[in-house]
C-alpha cells in the first residue's frame, strides 16, 4: 500500500492511459477514438515527464550552490514525441473530414455494417 | 578514386541512406511536373540500392561500421552503427523500395488518375527514409522516431488511393499503429529508467544485473505489445488486410515487403540483443511460439475465402508473418536463420505478386477473382508471374520459398516440436489451395470469352472482352492505351512487367542459389545469439 502512495503519480498515467483505451474501444466515433488515442500518448508523455524529476532537483542550469539538477533528456525525447503525435493526430483529423465526405456519417459501426454488405 | 577516398565514402554511407531519401522527398514537393518527381524517386531509390548492397557485401567480411551523427560520440550523441543484419534489412528495402517506385511510375498515373502525384512520390520517399533509419541507427528512441514517421507515411499512403474503403483503412490503420507506437515508446522508456542510456549498444551491458526486475519486465511486456500490432502478428493483424487490400497497388507492394519485416526486425534487435531471450525474456518468444502457428492457420485459412485478391495476398502475408515469427520464437540458431532467410525471401515473393496484381488492376479496374478469369490469355506474362508467385508461396522446389520453408522446417525438427512441424506443412497445403484459386481463375475460367478472344487477340482484347469490366471500367485512357496496344495482347505496360519480372528472377536466384543469403543469415544469427 505505501508503494503504491508513494507511485500516486503513476498511478494517474495508467488511470489517464486506461481512460484512452475505454474511449478508443467504447465509443463508434471515428473522432472520439483518436481522442482517445490522444489520451494513451499523453499518458506516455507524462510517464516519461515525471521520470525526469529528481527529487530537490533545480532546472538543469548551471549555477553556483546548486548539486542536484532534474534530468533534461526525457523531456528533450517529449518534446519529439508530441511532434509525431501531433502529426499522427493531424493525419487522422484529416482522413476523418475524407471519411465523413465519402461515408456520410464518422460512426465506426455503421461504417464497418455498410462495408460488410459491400463484401 | 584512392582507397582512402572510398573508405571515406563508406563511412558517409549510413548517414546518406537516410539523408537521400529526405532531401529528395522535399525536392519532389518542389518539382512541376510528376514525371520529373518520378524521375527524382527512382534516382534517390536506386543510389539507395547501391549504398545498401554496398554495406551489405562490406559488412559481410565482418567490418562494424560506425557513424556519429552530428560528431556527438556515443553513448551521448545518437550513433548509426552497421553490422550485417542492419545491412540485410537495408538491402532488403533498398531492393524493395527500388522496385516499387520504378513500378509506381505507371501504376500511379492509372490508379490515381488525375491527381497531384508529387505529394505522393514525396511521401514514399518519406517512408523509404524512415525505414532506413531504423535499420541503420543504433539509438532507441531514434528507432521510435524513424518508425513513426515512416508508418505516418504509410497511412497517408494507404488513403492516397481515395476511395471510401482505403480512407477508412488507413484511419484503422493509424489508429492500430499509433497506439502500438505508444506502447513500445512507453516500454523504451521504463528501459531508459533503468539503465540511463538510449544506445543500444551501451543498453545491454547496463540491463544484464537488472533482469528479473518489475520494471524491465515491463519493458518487455509493452515493447512485445506495441511492435507484435507494428507487426500484425495474428490476432493483432486486424489492420494489415483492409490497408493492403485497398492502398493502391504499388503502395500495397511497397508496405507488404517492408512495413511489417522492419517492425519484426526491431523485435529480433531488442530480443536477441537487449534482453536476453534465451533466459529472461523467454516469455515473449514462448506467447510468439503460440501466436505463430495460429496466424499460419488462420491468415491461410481466411486467405482460401477472399474474393478480392490483394485483400487475400494480404490474409497471406498475416500467415507469412506466422512463419517469420515461428522461426525467431525458437530462439535457436537454425530458427534465427531461418526467420531472417524467410524475412527477406517473403518480402520479395510478396512483393511481386502485388506487383502481378497490380498490373491486372491497370487493365481490369480491380481485381477480384472474376477479373482474373481469362488471363492467360489477355495477359499471359503477368499470370504466369501470378503463377510464380504462388508457387513460391508453396514452396515448391527451386523457389526462394522452398529454401525457407526447408529450413524453417529443419529447425522445428532439430528443436523436437513436432506440432509446429505439422502446421507449417498444413500452410503449405492451404497456401496451395488459394494459390490454385488464382491459378484456376486465369487459366481455366473465362473459357467462353478466352475461347472469343482466342483467335486474334488483339481485336479479342478491345472488343470481344468489352462485356468484361476491363475496359468498361477504365473509360478513355484505357481504351485508348488498348488502342495503341492493337496487335498485341492487352498486357500492362512493360515498365511494370519489368520490375514483377526483375523480383521473380530474384525469387529463383535465391531458389537456386541460396548459399550467399542463407550463410549471411547464419552469420547474423549467430553473432545475436552470442
Amino acid at each position: 500500500m505505501e508503494s503504491l502512495l508513494q507511485a500516486y503519480h503513476h498511478l494517474a498515467v495508467v488511470f489517464l492511459m486506461m481512460t484512452g483505451f475505454y474511449i478508443m474501444v467504447a465509443y463508434d466515433n471515428l473522432v472520439k477514438k483518436l481522442i482517445g488515442l490522444n489520451l494513451v500518448q499523453v499518458s506516455v508523455f507524462i510517464f516519461f515527464i515525471l521520470m525526469g524529476k529528481v527529487g530537490g532537483g533545480s532546472a538543469p542550469i548551471l549555477a553556483p550552490g546548486i548539486e542536484a539538477y532534474a534530468n533534461p533528456l526525457p523531456h528533450v525525447l517529449i518534446l519529439t514525441a508530441i511532434v509525431v503525435g501531433i502529426a499522427a493526430t493531424a493525419l487522422g483529423l484529416a482522413l476523418a473530414i475524407r471519411i465523413s465526405r465519402a461515408c456520410g456519417s464518422l460512426d465506426d459501426r455503421l461504417i464497418a455494417h455498410l462495408e460488410r454488405d459491400e463484401d | 578514386m584512392s582507397a582512402t577516398a572510398a573508405d571515406a565514402l563508406l563511412a558517409q554511407l549510413p548517414i546518406l541512406l537516410v539523408v537521400a531519401p529526405l532531401l529528395g522527398a522535399a525536392l519532389c514537393l518542389l518539382v512541376r511536373d510528376a514525371r520529373l518527381a518520378w524521375g527524382l524517386a527512382v534516382a534517390v531509390s536506386a543510389a539507395a540500392l547501391v549504398f545498401s548492397a554496398t554495406l551489405f557485401a562490406r559488412t559481410g567480411g565482418g567490418l562494424v561500421l560506425e557513424y556519429a551523427v552530428g560528431g556527438w560520440q556515443p553513448p551521448w550523441g545518437i550513433a548509426y552503427k552497421v553490422a550485417p543484419v542492419n545491412a540485410l534489412l537495408a538491402l532488403v528495402l533498398g531492393a524493395v523500395f527500388l522496385a516499387g517506385v520504378v513500378y509506381a511510375g505507371r501504376s500511379f498515373r492509372r490508379e490515381l488518375r488525375g491527381r497531384r502525384l508529387q505529394p505522393v512520390y514525396s511521401a514514399l520517399l518519406i517512408c523509404q527514409s524512415g525505414f532506413f533509419g531504423v535499420a541503420m541507427t543504433d539509438d532507441l528512441f531514434n528507432i521510435f522516431v524513424f518508425l513513426e514517421m515512416a508508418s505516418i507515411a504509410g497511412y497517408a499512403l494507404v488513403a492516397s488511393a481515395r476511395t471510401p474503403r482505403a480512407l477508412t483503412a488507413a484511419y484503422r490503420y493509424l489508429l492500430m499503429g499509433s497506439t502500438g507506437a505508444a506502447l513500445f515508446l512507453l516500454g523504451i522508456g521504463y528501459l531508459y529508467l533503468v539503465t540511463g542510456t538510449l544506445n543500444l549498444s551501451d543498453m545491454a551491458p547496463r540491463l544484464q544485473p537488472a533482469l528479473g526486475s518489475p520494471a524491465v519486465v515491463a519493458a518487455l511486456g509493452f515493447i512485445g505489445a506495441g511492435l507484435l500490432l507494428k507487426a500484425a502478428l495474428f490476432p493483432l493483424h486486424l489492420w494489415l488486410p483492409n490497408a493492403y487490400g485497398y492502398a493502391p497497388s504499388a503502395i500495397a507492394a511497397v508496405l507488404a515487403g517492408t512495413s511489417t519485416k522492419v517492425a519484426l526486425y526491431i523485435l529480433i534487435r531488442l530480443l536477441f540483443g537487449v534482453f536476453d531471450a534465451a533466459s529472461f525474456a523467454a516469455a515473449l518468444p514462448d506467447v510468439m511460439m503460440v501466436l505463430a502457428p495460429a496466424a499460419i492457420v488462420a491468415g491461410s485459412g481466411l486467405a482460401i475465402f477472399q474474393r478480392q485478391v490483394k485483400r487475400m495476398m494480404a490474409y497471406s502475408s498475416v500467415a507469412q508473418i506466422g512463419y517469420i515469427a515461428l522461426g525467431v520464437a525458437l530462439v535457436t540458431q537454425a530458427g534465427l536463420t531461418a526467420g531472417l532467410v524467410h524475412l527477406f525471401n517473403h518480402a520479395i515473393i510478396k512483393v511481386s505478386l502485388f506487383m502481378a496484381l497490380g498490373c491486372v488492376v491497370y487493365r481490369a479496374g480491380d481485381c477480384r477473382l472474376s477479373d482474373l478469369a481469362g488471363l492467360s490469355s489477355r495477359m499471359p506474362w503477368t499470370a504466369a508471374a501470378i503463377v510464380a508467385g504462388a508457387v513460391s508461396l508453396v514452396g515448391l522446389p527451386l523457389t526462394s520459398g522452398f529454401v525457407s520453408k526447408w529450413y524453417l522446417v529443419s529447425a522445428v525438427l532439430e528443436a523436437n516440436l513436432w506440432l509446429p512441424a505439422f502446421v507449417i506443412l498444413a500452410g503449405s497445403l492451404m497456401s496451395a489451395a488459394y494459390g490454385w484459386r488464382l491459378v484456376e481463375a486465369a487459366y481455366f475460367r473465362g473459357g467462353e470469352s478466352a475461347g472469343g478472344a482466342g483467335g486474334v487477340s488483339g481485336a479479342g482484347g478491345g472488343s470481344g472482352e468489352g462485356g468484361q469490366s476491363p475496359v468498361g471500367g477504365e473509360g478513355g485512357a484505357a481504351a485508348e492505351d488498348n488502342g495503341g496496344g492493337n496487335g498485341k495482347s492487352a498486357e500492362a505496360p512493360p515498365v511494370m512487367l519489368l520490375t514483377t519480372w526483375a523480383l521473380i528472377a530474384l525469387n529463383f536466384f535465391v531458389g537456386v542459389n541460396p548459399s550467399w543469403l542463407t550463410s549471411a543469415c547464419r552469420g547474423i544469427a549467430a553473432t545475436l545469439l552470442g
